[in-house]
């Protein structure tokens, strides 16, 4: 039996309700995922207002709190260390940062950085300048100061490299898992779409996610399937969005934005779509390209890297510059003729996350 | 589905795009910008090349998907004509990035805002521009002619970044991506 490995996982960006975007679902799942290991004992380090979910999911002496504070002041506090975070004063196996900080001291633990991307470097113009200029020092220094990264796709860890080239040799590839509450859903449908052909957009507006393009090819197709819809999933955009390019299309009745939707309803959404269509420019991961397959939809992306990577062999990639490609690659799912189209097996699972996680620590330590 | 080092960039194969490019460069074309331009015209890319002139840049610009500017010259009259307006990428001489005076470094982090990226041969040019507070997304790309396409693919495909920032603000511009052909 290996030595248990006491574990503190950041998780302030938790919200109250456990759900959200990408890097909330990754800290979420990773928490379940490593609370349910024998050989780990996983604290976590949240705000009052995600004491309660993380307090049924680990029991009340695993949670620790950081009082209720702006976002820039949490990230320096916890970037900080042991003087600003108390908790860092214990003795930890493993102090993980899951969200682009790590502290600059944690006693003698193995700092873990997980990195999801390096967008506010790759894609400063998404952020805003506060972010744009306060965010690059600190994440670059946690780089620095991480003894061990995970790096969401092999994709991420090259751009790791080239911002980061010491960071060789302390970076892994830890690939991400599909939401086990998203696959065991019962599919609830929704009546927007009952009984209509649809294509299926997952994710925000922000302009790094490329809806746009998604909008302009559904444009010619809507002349070739006037009853089809391009349906849009997804939480608002927290900074910009596109979704204004859609208005005439919402009107006329070709889009429907169907806004943030559960489990079930999103269970239902991918089944039953005609294709699911991933225009990004920029992934860490590409978290729906694995959903979409896993619950059987044909998926289009564009050349995005990590989702290349992600989604090899089953995802068909797309010139963002080929607009006809798009429309006739929408056309043919439309019309089932896009192959690919049997549920694929789920080749992971988040304990697979956990245990490759772990032993990158263990193969750190 | 592309593989290896290029999959790392993109998961298109750059031979599937055509693009139009302009290579400019000081007083004589390096070896690298003709490497590039040999092998953007096999990959039936439109290949244009102009010596360092404002004027030249600002006509020719107009009409190509992106703008690679060769050595420091080009680099600086390049990014202050065109300030981010076109996909632009810098390849600057082996071991000049960023490897110069306080005046220059100074330069160089305020014309980042108007470059897609650059493309380094090392990983040390890489961290050099980095500790300089350089922050041009780089691509050490070694001698891949290959991977250097794949590089310029993405840049056109993210947009001049002065049109980005201004989506992003709000303040003016269009979407980010280009139009599909």
């Amino acid at each position: 039996m290996r030595r248990t490995l006491r574990w503190l996982l950041l998780a302030t960006h938790v919200p109250a309700s456990g759900s959200g975007g990408g890097m909330v679902r990754y800290c979420v799942e990773l928490a379940r995922a490593l609370h349910d290991r024998p050989d780990v004992e996983l604290h976590v380090v949240c705000t009052p207002e995600a004491q309660a979910f993380f307090t049924d999911l680990l029991g009340r002496d695993r949670v620790h709190l950081l009082p209720a504070m702006p976002v820039v002041l949490r990230s320096l506090v916890e970037r900080g260390g042991p003087r600003l975070l108390p908790v860092l004063r214990q003795q930890w196996d493993v102090v993980q940062g899951a969200k682009h900080l790590v502290p600059r001291r944690a006693g003698t633990a193995i700092r873990l950085l997980t990195v999801h991307d390096m967008n506010p470097l790759d894609r400063p113009a998404d952020f805003s300048a506060l972010k744009r200029v306060g965010l690059r020092r600190p994440y670059l220094a946690s780089v620095a100061d991480a003894d061990v990264m995970v790096c969401v796709s092999a994709a991420t860890r090259a751009r790791l490299h080239a911002w980061a080239p010491d960071a060789d040799g302390r970076a892994a590839v830890v690939h991400l898992a599909a939401s086990p509450s998203l696959l065991a859903a019962h599919p609830v449908a929704v009546p927007e779409l009952e009984g209509r052909s649809y294509v299926l957009v997952v994710g925000d507006s922000s302009p790094r996610k490329n809806l746009a393009l998604a909008f302009r090819a559904w444009s010619g197709v809507a002349a070739r399937h006037p009853a089809a819809v391009l349906a849009v999933v997804g939480p608002p955009s927290w900074g910009p969005s596109q979704l204004g390019a859609a208005a005439p299309l919402v009107a006329s009745g070709q889009v429907e934005l169907l806004g943030y939707r559960s489990d079930g309803e999103l269970s239902w959404l991918y089944q039953h779509a005609a294709a699911l269509v991933c225009p990004s420019q920029l992934e860490g991961f590409g978290l729906p390209v694995v959903e979409g397959e896993a619950l059987g939809v044909p998926v289009l992306i564009s050349d995005d890297a990590a989702m290349g990577e992600v989604g090899a062999g089953a995802a068909v990639p797309l010139s963002p510059h080929a607009l006809d490609q798009w429309q006739d690659a929408l056309s043919a799912a439309l019309e089932g003729r896009l192959p690919g189209t049997s549920p694929a097996p789920v080749r992971r699972a988040w304990s697979d996350v956990a245990a490759e996680t772990v032993e990158a620590v263990r193969g750190a330590g | 589905m592309v593989q290896g080092d290029l999959s790392t960039v993109s998961a298109v194969d750059p031979a599937s795009v055509v693009l139009s490019v302009l290579h400019v460069h000081g007083r004589a074309e390096t070896t690298q910008a003709r490497r590039m331009a040999e092998a953007e015209r096999a990959l039936g890319w439109q290949v244009v090349a102009s010596r360092v002139s404002p004027t030249r840049i600002r006509q020719l610009a107009s009409d190509v998907d992106v703008v690679v500017l060769h050595g420091a010259r080009a680099g600086f009259v390049g990014r202050l004509v065109l300030r981010g307006s076109r996909a632009t990428v810098l390849v600057p001489r082996p071991g000049r990035w960023c490897a110069s005076a306080t005046g220059t470094a100074l330069w160089e982090r305020w014309a980042a805002r108007w470059a897609s990226g650059v493309l380094l041969a090392d990983p040390a040019a890489a961290a050099t521009g980095v500790r300089r507070g350089v922050w041009v997304p780089p691509f050490v790309v070694g001698d891949s002619t290959e991977l250097s396409a794949a590089v310029l693919t993405r840049a056109h495909a993210f947009g001049g970044p002065s049109a980005r920032l201004a989506e992003a603000t709000g303040t003016e511009g269009s979407s980010s991506a280009p139009p599909g052909r």
